[in-house]
């Protein structure tokens, strides 16, 4: 295998077994008198701690344990308490998980913010307080993030009451321009509105820019307008069938499958079901297949974006993305929305005559380093792109990794991080492929790990097929026995997370024993890189920005949920 | 410069290659992959109204009317509400709704989408493929099943 070891544990790492392990008991023994409970969670322990304390737990665990990454933040609400939950990782291994669970009372739901330890935790705290309505403490900007300014209650919050109207006085819509332009104390600064109608920020994204001549001073994307609960819709549905076609609407952009994997993987650990191997290869090569359509997209309207040119790189791009989701839709019956995942495997066998639609991935994969010749023919080796996008835009890696930067736009900044050959699922460990990094921290090393994954994804599509043309016939079992309606134990929590097209796409889910999850959050890699977008933007041109939104790939689909 | 080149060479070479990808459309029809979803088609003679497509549907897409003993009265489905799932055609034990490959519908209102049984079973194949053959070549397919004079209950 040409994947590299997990680096050995250093002194500094405090809990750390010598196999590699955590010690819980020594990361409790750490903190002290902190540590008020301990909870187990289906993937770590989980360290109840007062509300009061998140701030000196949270920078102990980073400075002394190694938890350098704040995964996501969970909050819901129970009957009897609130509780936000910070799952916490180690970039340099993220099998070594830690939740720290702060419970808070639900006549006064404050507990102190975790977003001067991790600078992510920032609009992990808003969401939470947005649709929970937990209230963090010395929080930098707590407001509303998804929802309008003008909302009343929290929707995720147990006494809400879903029919009650709401009603937006006049008064609020008195002037919007008034506030907005004036940019106190300082008369040389201009306020501009980018976005969110503007096809320059993929979607609808409003960028609150505020210039100083040309260059930016201070910018702040303003996101919620593509709000769809659905997380809430998740917790509606059945675990067994109605979930599953959801996670194809987050990140739409082609990287469907990788989606769906999220949610059967943390599914299928929370109910303890297996998935024959055969069906692993299927999953495997088919979110590879996802991963190059959208990572062909990404480098697309990249390249749109740089050059402004709507008929030849973007072009190319769809129409190679076209062949893909040809094959796709043979194999799953749609272009975009595949629901092809089930818990326990895939929904269909490869498509009858298997020789046919063999040679039509074939034909693919031989065309394909002629394809990716091109794109760096016309992208990285030409000094016009390089002119643009090189230097731009820098995002140092210890900016990214406080903001919980991952996927390509962690490993642009040379962040050596990728969960299928660090927390391996599916049939990744028994290929042969290499995680691609670069060290250039800026727009131009971001476009070209783009690049380069998608010839990595080629080669693990290849061996795939390779696998899948010998597979003896009468083991090609394609979906475990799983029962009909799943009801997981009561009071499991689980949080499972997977490469998705973007980075880490997380799934966390609570279980109360009916056949629907009682808490489901959704951890989307595009709402955390986006918040690196300040980093590397403030001081740039807008022109800059603008490469530096495009390198990071954000669909607006994920990134509001 | 010598990039600039080459790039231009590669868009150059593309542009007098004479290949084009793109068909015609609606001259020329696409061709659609034989699992493809389309809008549905359902099959009276063979519902048994167990109503599991219902149960399953995960945004109450479909709606099922069944009198005091349990036989069918009505089954309206909203094709434009509808997410092309196939978690009805998944779980229905006898196949009585399938997904065609049909995706060209129109309507002047979105209510014009909601479908009743009737027009749910008009529904025309697309190019005459038999989505149960494609699928699930085990099963028997049912094309062309049910034309002419058939005593429903």
């Amino acid at each position: 295998m040409s994947l590299e070891e997990p680096r050995p544990p250093t002194e500094s790492d405090v809990g750390v077994t010598a196999e590699g392990d955590l010690d819980y008991d020594e990361l409790a023994d750490l903190l002290g008198d902190h540590v008020v409970d301990r909870e187990q969670h289906v993937n770590a322990e989980g360290f109840v701690i007062r509300p009061d304390e998140v701030e000196a737990v949270l920078s102990t665990l980073r400075d002394e344990a190694g938890f350098d990454h704040c995964s996501c933040v969970t909050a819901q609400e129970y009957q009897d308490r609130y509780e936000s939950i910070y799952h916490l990782k180690k970039y340099d291994d993220p099998t070594q998980e830690l939740s720290v669970v702060v419970p808070t009372p639900r006549d006064n739901p404050v507990s102190q913010s975790g977003a001067g330890v991790f600078d992510t935790a920032e609009w992990h705290e808003r969401e939470a307080y947005d649709l929970v309505g937990v209230e963090y403490e010395d929080h930098p900007d707590l407001r509303r993030i998804l929802l309008p300014e003008t909302w009343q209650g929290h929707p995720l919050s147990l006494d809400y009451n879903q029919d009650q109207p709401q009603i937006v006085p006049l008064r609020e819509h008195a002037n919007p321009m008034e506030k907005r332009t004036k940019v106190p104390d300082d008369p040389d600064t201009m306020f501009v509105n980018i976005g969110p109608h503007h096809p320059a920020t993929h979607g609808v994204l409003h960028v609150k820019t505020t210039l100083d001549g040309e260059q930016i001073a201070d910018i702040d994307p303003d996101i919620g307008y593509l709000h769809r609960c659905e997380e809430q819709m998740c917790q509606q549905g059945t675990y067994r069938h109605q979930i599953m076609p959801y996670p194809d609407r987050w990140d739409y952009i082609s990287a469907g499958l990788l989606n769906e994997w999220a949610y059967a993987r943390a599914a299928e650990d929370l109910a303890d079901i297996d998935v024959p191997e055969y069906a692993q290869v299927i999953r495997t090569m088919s979110a590879e297949f996802s991963r190059i359509a959208a990572h062909l997209l990404a480098v697309a309207t990249f390249a749109l974006d740089i050059y402004g040119d709507f008929t030849a790189i973007f072009m190319y791009g769809i129409r190679d993305r076209e062949v893909i989701q040809n094959i796709l839709e043979d194999l799953t019956g749609q272009r975009l929305m595949f629901n092809y995942f089930r818990l326990g495997g895939v929904a269909w066998d490869l498509p009858e005559p298997r020789e046919e639609f063999f040679e039509q991935i074939r034909d693919f994969l031989d065309e394909w380093p002629e394809r990716l010749e091109e794109y760096h023919n016309l992208l990285t080796s030409n000094e016009l792109f390089q002119l643009r996008v090189v230097d731009t835009g820098v995002l140092p890696p210890e900016e990214a990794k406080s903001y919980g930067a991952t996927g390509p736009v962690a490993r642009g900044s040379g962040i050596d991080y990728d969960l299928r050959r660090d927390d391996p699922y599916g049939y990744y460990d028994e290929l042969e492929w290499d995680v691609i990094t670069d060290d250039g921290c800026d727009n131009f090393s971001r476009a070209v790990v783009r690049l380069k994954e998608m010839e990595q994804s080629a080669r693990i599509i290849e061996q795939c097929v390779d696998l899948l043309e010998d597979w003896p016939e009468d083991e090609r079992e394609i979906q475990s026995n799983v029962p009909r309606t799943l009801r997981p134990d009561p009071d499991k929590e689980i949080y499972r997370a997977v490469e998705g097209a973007k980075g880490e796409l997380g799934i966390y889910i609570r279980s109360d024993g009916t056949d629907k999850p009682a808490r489901f959050k959704i951890r989307s890699p595009c709402f955390c890189n986006l918040q690196t977008l300040p980093v590397m933007a403030e001081g740039e041109y807008v022109p800059d920005m603008i490469a530096a939104l495009g390198s990071l790939d954000i669909v607006l689909g994920e990134v509001d949920r | 410069m010598l990039g600039v080149l080459k790039s231009m060479a590669t868009t150059m070479k593309h542009a007098l290659d004479g290949n084009t990808f793109t068909v015609e459309y609606p001259e020329e029809e696409p061709e659609v992959s034989p699992r493809f979803r389309g809008v549905h088609k359902f099959s009276q003679e063979r519902c048994i109204w167990c109503r599991q497509c219902e149960k399953v549907c995960p945004n109450d897409t479909i709606q099922i009317v069944t009198d005091d003993q349990r036989n069918g009265e009505q089954y309206n489905l909203h094709i434009g509400q509808c997410i092309y799932c196939r978690l009805c055609e998944e779980v229905c034990p006898v196949d009585a709704i399938i997904l065609t490959q049909n995706f060209e519908f129109v309507a002047d209102t979105k209510d014009e989408f909601a479908y009743n049984m009737e027009e749910l079973k008009n529904v025309p194949w697309y190019k005459d493929i038999d989505p149960l053959e494609s699928r699930e070549p085990d099963r028997g397919a049912w094309i062309g099943e049910g034309e002419g004079e058939v005593d429903y209950q």
